[in-house]
């Protein structure tokens, strides 16, 4: 199967604008993407998928051993680059999707000119030394929420967008496979992501990255998001006042205005 | 009227109610909450919501409902705990809806509900489902094995690897049914033996009383030594799990599983033991399959065994084919031994060569020692099978000792119809396998088998020699030895099994000075045309000696053979040579020529005295005869038409070749001449299927 196909890939933006390729983080797929997406529309190639088995992805090719560790999705990422015959690309990762992008810019640097790392972790559970901000006990309960919790296959809510006042033209729809993931595949992709561990990778990233950090993030909290800065060879740091876990949805402006001047910089 | 107050209605309701913004921290919480929590209002009002959700709850929050209602604006039905004031854990349902305050700032107010009972039967039902899963699994798993190793793995990679037990192990009685084996194709052989030991010495429960009081569970103690590979993972307090497996009312082995817990729940004790019973009825299916399997193979085996001893025709080359047969099949080694020939087996094999004659001469020297307690002996004595474990008096002397020394023998009664034969010994050294109860039936078939077919064989061989001697007393007569002639015979019938043939030759004296020599052909071959000859040839004697001359006698002959139809159409060649003149006479009833090489003469064929062949009707009277004078050192030659004739070829050209090959060879050495011509001639063995018979007579003089 062609991976455009697998990864329900969707590209807008104009044919010869340089390629921008959004990542979601765990748990939803790339409509998180529809607050941010429409600022860089006119200028750049907009890349949308969706990781296997998640969103509208193709459940049927979830491979349960080559989606055992990042790098399967990282080398979905890199298939969708080879398919698509980009020329380097910007990667906009959130969350775990911030260390899928830095495996694959490790891998085949040449197919990345920057990385922004929207809410990363290197690594989720505490050890010696290092604070993810969860235990592994933690980690259990969540799947333990998964497996009660039926999100993955309860009738369909009416989707409402509360849309940002600011942003009207946002629109009102909303497809129905927001957030409803197959709970078996919900359930490993929650396993391997926080059960990761990519501190000994953020070394070997060549490409120029923005750490993009939350005041308040319950996941990534700010001393991780200044850990992954400081591994970075090659990083800058903006923390933004929003909180949460997830401001590309909840403050989308500053957001937009955060990798704005990133790109900008050094063009 | 009765009008309830909004405010009442809000904090006393039913429910919890809860209002957070959008970072989290509290704005409205109703009496409700608080007293499920037990969470002081100050205290929650002050802070975030993050105090009122666990580690996992946080994560799922940020990762899954924040989004949500970012972007739906509200969620529903969503399974969550809360953290009490005490620490205590409580599960709720929650729902929330988003609002846009005065200001423009977004208010989630969430609805809470007391779902601890729910929860718990929600959690009965994942179990439930969970272990109809693993049922399934395992049934697929067990349905798909072939044999009981393939059941050792369906049971590890279920127990220890889909669920979390931390290690198992399957023991099954053995077919003597007295101990339990333990079925680990890895195990060392050390563990093995302990368990063995545990078994037996009560570290683990007698099989028989988990078959009356059911699964056992008990504290790991002791029997921690039994699983060396997860013995590290097991705690002090971890248990053990001995589950009986039964078919029907018998206990075929039990299932023991070690749990790092301290106790097995009671819906893993019920899937414990349906897991046993599928095991259970999963090995007596394989079991009954191997059976039928192996019993197939050996209906092959003994179908097989006759089709390939049959051709044998003596007891020693069929005895030896059986042997070669059941090594290493069925045995390490095997014997056969016979009571008439003696100490010495009548045919042995050994899986190993080098071994045969060390085995060969310890069964003389057991058969030689005699005593009752080799099981040959025994067998034969008994009449039984005689089985044993173990051979301990085998003499520590012979070399390579463990090749002979038995781990298992079995020695088998060979019998016939008409009583012992012998006796068949089996045994296993080596290879360390053993001989059960289960094969009694299929070795004792094959003893009969081998016993019936030894038997036969000696009958082929009985009436073999009867044949022979008949036949020779069909040709029965010693070569006259006389100074004046001498006389070299070759023979052959032309059928492969028959000694003797149609062709016959006969030479005697008449009286002390003539010689007769007859060589004579019966129409046919084999058994049938022997039989003619012999009582031709008994006539021409008889006929020869009542001092008739050559003609009268074949005149005589001549009526003989009209009252015998089987003789008609015979030939011969009857000459009478005086042998102190060298006077030659004879007659030739349609017969090959006698050939005369005289001393500095060219072979010549005597073509006078020839009449037509035996039982034509002729008119009586005597028949016509040839006459000749031999010079001292003449040498006749008297043949049947086997060593003159080749199928594709007219008799002239035959006849030349031989007038030549005579000439050729010179007639010394004597004795050898007649072979030495026939093998000149290129016929006999190999060639036509004729009969060939060539007589040459040296006449010395006188």
């Amino acid at each position: 199967m062609d991976v455009i196909t697998k990864n329900n890939v969707s590209i807008t933006g104009p044919p010869d604008g340089r390629p921008m390729i959004f990542a979601p983080g765990y748990g939803c797929d790339q409509t998180m993407w529809r607050f941010v997406t429409p600022a860089f529309e006119d200028r750049y190639r907009i890349v949308l998928f969706d990781h296997a088995g998640t969103g509208g992805s193709d459940v049927a090719v979830y491979d349960p051993v080559r989606y055992a560790s990042l790098a399967g999705y990282a080398h979905d990422v890199l298939s969708i680059c080879e398919e698509l015959a980009l020329p380097p690309a910007i990667f906009v990762g959130h969350s775990v999707s911030s260390m899928i992008g830095a495996l694959a810019a490790i891998e085949q640097p040449e197919r990345f000119e920057r990385l922004i790392m929207i809410g990363p972790s290197p690594r989720y559970i505490d050890d010696d030394g290092y604070r993810g901000g969860f235990s592994a006990a933690d980690i259990d309960e969540l799947l333990d929420s998964l497996d009660s919790n039926y999100l993955g296959w309860s009738g369909a809510i009416a989707p409402v967008i509360m849309g940002n006042p600011d942003r009207p033209e946002l629109g009102a729809e909303l497809t129905e496979s927001f957030c409803r993931n197959d709970p078996e595949i919900a359930r490993r992709f929650a396993h391997v992501t926080f059960t990761s561990d990519n501190r000994q990778d953020l070394p070997q990233v060549r490409t120029p990255t923005l750490v993009v950090q939350c005041e308040q993030d319950a996941i990534a909290p700010r001393e991780v998001g200044e850990y992954v800065h400081g591994a970075l060879p090659h990083s800058e740091m903006v923390v933004l006042g929003a909180t949460g876990h997830c401001p590309h949805m909840s403050a989308p402006d500053e957001t937009i205005a955060a990798m704005e001047a990133f790109l900008t910089d050094r063009r | 009227m009765f009008e309830e107050r909004a405010e009442d209605l809000y904090e006393q309701a039913p429910c919890g109610y809860l209002s957070v913004l959008e970072d989290g921290s509290i704005v409205r919480v109703n009496e409700t909450l608080l007293r499920w929590t037990g969470h002081a209002r100050e205290s929650l009002m002050a802070g975030n919501l993050s105090a009122l959700l666990t580690g996992g709850g946080k994560l799922y929050f940020e990762t899954h409902l924040r989004p949500m209602l970012q972007a739906q604006g509200r969620v529903r039905e969503i399974a969550l705990e809360l953290v009490c004031a005490d620490g205590r854990r409580l599960p709720v349902l929650l729902n929330a809806t988003t609002v846009q305050g005065p200001s423009g700032e977004r208010i989630t107010r969430a609805t809470v509900l007391d779902a601890s009972e729910r929860r718990e039967y929600e959690r009965q039902l994942v179990r439930a489902r969970t272990r109809v899963e693993q049922l399934l699994r395992v049934t697929a798993a067990m349905g798909a094995a072939v044999d009981v190793d393939d059941i050792v793995e369906v049971l590890r990679r279920e127990l220890t690897e889909h669920q979390t037990f931390s290690a198992c192990a399957l023991a099954l009685m053995e077919h003597t049914g007295d101990r339990l084996e333990l079925q680990d194709r890895h195990a060392s052989p050390e563990l093995v033996r302990r368990w063995a030991r545990a078994m037996s010495g009560g570290d683990l429960p007698d099989v028989d009383q988990i078959a009356t009081t059911g699964p056992e569970f008990r504290s790991l103690g002791r029997a921690r030594a039994l699983f060396p590979a997860a013995a590290e993972a097991i705690p002090d307090d971890g248990m053990l799990a001995i589950l009986p497996l039964l078919v029907g009312d018998r206990t075929i082995g039990v299932l023991c599983v070690v749990s790092a817990s301290a106790k097995f729940a009671e819906d893993e004790r019920a899937n414990l033991a349906a897991i046993a019973d599928l095991a259970a009825q999963t090995v007596d299916r394989a079991r009954l399959a191997a059976l039928a399997k192996r019993n197939a193979a050996r209906s092959g085996f003994l179908a097989e065994m006759g089709r390939t001893i049959e051709p044998r025709r003596t007891v020693t080359s069929r005895a030896q084919q059986v042997v070669d047969l059941l090594v290493p099949y069925v045995a390490d080694y095997a014997t056969i031994e016979t009571a008439d020939r003696g100490a010495v087996p009548v045919a042995a094999a050994h899986a190993d060569p080098a071994h045969l004659d060390p085995l060969i001469r310890l069964r003389e020297r057991k058969n030689l020692a005699g005593g009752n307690d080799d099981p040959v002996v025994a067998a034969i004595a008994t009449g039984k099978p005689h089985m044993s474990a173990g051979d301990t008096d085998v003499p520590p002397s012979d070399g390579d000792v463990d090749a002979l020394i038995p781990c298992s023998s079995v020695a088998l009664p060979l019998r016939g119809w008409g009583g012992s034969v012998g006796a068949l010994l089996l045994a296993y050294s080596t290879s360390k396998r053993r001989y059960v109860l289960d094969d009694l039936t299929f070795l004792t078939t094959l003893a009969d088998r081998v016993g019936l077919a030894l038997e036969t064989a000696r009958l082929y061989e009985r009436e073999r020699a009867v044949s022979y001697t008949l036949q020779h007393s069909l040709m029965a007569g010693e070569l006259p030895s006389d100074p004046r002639a001498r006389i070299a015979v070759h023979y052959e019938s032309g059928a492969g099994d028959m000694e003797v043939g149609g062709d016959w030759h006969n030479e005697f004296m008449l009286d002390d000075r003539t010689l007769a020599v007859v060589v004579g052909d019966v129409v046919g071959r084999g058994l049938a045309a022997a039989a003619t000859m012999g009582q031709l040839r008994s006539a021409v004697r008889a006929l020869s000696m009542a001092g008739l001359g050559v003609g009268a006698v074949l005149d005589e002959l001549e009526r003989f053979v009209e009252a015998m139809p089987e003789a008609h159409m015979a030939t011969l060649i009857y000459a009478q040579l005086d042998l102190e003149t060298g006077a030659l006479q004879w007659g030739c009833t349609g017969h090959p020529p006698p050939l005369l090489l005289a001393p500095n003469t060219a072979p010549a064929y005597l073509w006078d005295g020839r009449s037509m062949p035996l039982g034509v009707q002729m008119a009586h009277g005597d028949r016509p005869v040839g006459t000749q004078l031999l010079t001292g050192g003449s040498v006749l030659f008297f043949y049947t038409d086997g060593v003159v004739e080749r199928r594709d070829e007219s008799m002239d050209v035959g006849l030349e070749r031989l007038a030549n090959v005579a000439a050729a060879r010179t007639p010394e050495p004597f004795d050898s001449l007649a072979d030495d011509l026939v093998e000149m001639m290129q016929v006999g063995r190999g060639a036509a299927e004729d009969d060939v018979c060539l007589v040459c007579l040296s006449f010395e003089g006188s």
